[in-house]
């Protein structure tokens, strides 16, 4: 039997790794998994529940169950996986008794400490984002449904220029928190901008006649405030940007709608610059051209039952790479990216496909560390079978 | 310092603190290429720099700002230029019938446009009146539809505006 260690060090790191941490992990996952699958059917919605739930900024969750926060206070997914892997990392691999009759669960232990990391990754460096096309159109863009980035650019003669973008990250500290504000120094512009009263869902009005009481006013638009949707990217955002000049200090409001299809503009030192909110755009490093769109519908609705579609990938000159099929669950692979069909209409005039267009390195982890860990499971157990049958065999012997 | 007067010190700061609402101010460079995404209407228009674009609505298409209430729009519609140009002078009290062959014309994407001017009490579709309002409008039919560029605004102040409003139309083309 092997002598337990006195030592502080030795005896935290053997906690850190036992089956105590790795349980009650599990149990609050369990726990996070059911309260959030609860709270996303309601007015939160998945997208925000999520966030609530398991985002890095997620250090302790306050539980709502039918419009009620629960007197309890939880860790965040996302903390409880951390400390779950690191509990796997010294308990199941570190710390593991070694020897080849111990290699397979060794190494499903490390399938499955890849399958964690391989979580950590996708949700650090994963993006997504929707590609739209009717057939005969090309696509040289994808757009985000649910991260929304404020663009500014200036417009010479009607033709707009590059825009200079604030993105969705640093948008995240003062969206949805209208109470709040943050300034954004442009050194590439001869103007700052502050965006502040930035709302979930809206709608923006026109003043008839006078001002609503209390509503912030620019040029005779108002921000009308509503309660988000359950879907994050049917909600409505909006907000007040305010741009100061450097060199006078004079100030220029504007109001941003993410219902807008088009900017809105300011004139500063003779020049126009045009501005919008709307779902970040991703440039894609090569086109796709939509050439044929086939589906059904599931009968007497309006739902998609099957599809698919024939692409052309395009490099950047226009000139056809290659062609391939996309179906449901075989999505095109091309230059680290994924184009998944998850759409499909006929009511227009033209048959549209959409596309959820992703990237994320650790793509095919899941898949890898599934097998990894189902063959050294599989090994396992013929071992402990070999081993169980002989050992069988000869107690049978030493009883005959 | 004794451990009271710290603590005393202390609560206040931390309250200010969290009042503070403001969050750390972050510098911006991030740039992207152009894409189709940019190209966002069926019109390319050059707007005045002395004009501001603000949000379009059912029937302005492309909608625009001048001074502080001025307003000039583009609205793509249908019908015929005689009856539109009569339902604007009649926003303005004037009951005349408009002979379309005798407004003054110009050029402007690829047909010929008449210009329409006006001025009275104008009485708007949301309730709103302008005392010493001026009107200057421009109707063209192209491609089967109509197109309308109306500026409203204080009298005065449109008239100040027509080298702006002819340049405006005839920046219009179809993309």
């Amino acid at each position: 039997m092997r002598k337990k260690s006195t030592n502080p060090i030795v005896k935290a790191f053997a906690f850190m790794g036992g089956f105590h941490i790795a349980i009650v992990c599990m149990v609050l996952l369990l726990i996070l998994t059911w309260l959030s699958t609860l709270e996303q059917t309601g007015p939160g919605g998945l997208y925000w529940t999520l966030h609530k739930y398991f985002s890095f900024g997620a250090i302790t969750v306050r539980p709502t169950l039918y419009g009620n926060d629960l007197p309890i206070i939880l860790p965040g997914g996302y903390w409880v996986c951390a400390v779950f892997t690191l509990n796997l990392l010294v308990g199941g691999v570190m710390r593991i008794r070694k020897g080849w009759k111990h290699a397979p669960v060794l190494v499903s232990h490390f399938s499955m400490l890849m399958l964690m990391i391989g979580g950590a990754v996708t949700y650090h460096q994963s993006r997504e984002s929707y590609m739209l096309l009717e057939v005969g159109d090309t696509g040289d863009y994808a757009w985000s449904l649910t991260e929304l980035s404020i663009e500014i650019a200036e417009i010479k003669e009607g033709d707009k220029q590059e825009p200079l973008i604030l993105n969705s990250e640093v948008l995240s500290a003062v969206r949805g928190k209208p109470q709040l504000k943050r300034e954004f120094l442009l050194p590439s512009l001869p103007f700052d901008a502050t965006v502040s009263e930035y709302h979930i869902n809206t709608q923006v009005a026109q003043v008839r006649g006078s001002a609503v009481e209390g509503a912030h006013v620019v040029d005779g638009y108002y921000i009308n405030p509503i309660e988000p949707t359950g879907a994050e990217e049917s909600n409505f955002s909006a907000c007040i940007i305010s741009l100061k000049e450097r060199e006078s200090g004079e100030t220029h409001e504007l109001i941003l709608f993410e219902g807008l299809t088009h900017d809105v503009t300011v004139t500063i030192d003779d020049k126009i610059y045009g501005l919008r909110l709307h779902g970040e755009i991703w440039n894609t490093p090569f086109r796709v051209r939509l050439d044929a769109s086939r589906g059904e519908k599931h009968p007497g609705t309006g739902m998609a039952m099957i599809y698919e579609s024939d692409v052309t990938v395009l490099d950047e000159e226009g000139n056809d790479e290659m062609k391939r099929k996309i179906e449901m669950n075989k999505p095109l692979r091309y230059k680290d990216l994924t184009f998944y069909q998850t759409s499909w209409n006929d009511a227009g005039p033209k048959v549209e496909s959409g596309f959820t267009v992703k990237t994320n390195p650790s793509d095919q982890w899941p898949k890898y560390a599934i097998y990894t860990c189902g063959i050294a499971l599989f090994v396992h157990f013929i071992i402990k079978l070999f081993g169980f049958v002989s050992t069988s065999i000869a107690r049978s012997k030493n009883e005959q | 310092m004794n451990l009271r007067m710290l603590a005393l010190g202390l609560v206040p700061m931390i309250a200010l603190t969290s009042c503070d609402e403001s969050i750390k101010p972050v510098e911006v460079t991030e740039t992207r290429r152009l894409t189709s995404y940019d190209d966002e209407s069926n019109l390319a228009v050059a707007m005045p720099k002395d004009w501001r674009r603000v949000p379009s609505s059912k029937f302005r298409d492309f909608n625009c700002k001048f001074n502080q209430d001025g307003e000039v729009y583009i609205s793509i519609g249908s019908g015929d230029i005689k009856s539109n140009a009569e339902r604007w002078l009649t926003q303005f009290g004037d009951k005349r019938t408009v002979v379309v062959s005798e407004l003054e014309k110009l050029d402007v994407m690829g047909s010929q446009a008449v210009i329409l001017e006006s001025e009275g009490t104008f009485a708007g579709m949301r309730g709103i009146n302008i005392e010493d309002a001026g009107l200057l409008g421009l109707l063209v039919e192209t491609r089967g539809n109509l197109i309308t560029v109306k500026m409203i605004g204080k009298k005065e102040e449109v008239q100040a505006q027509r080298a702006n409003f002819i340049a405006f139309c005839q920046s219009i083309q179809w993309k």
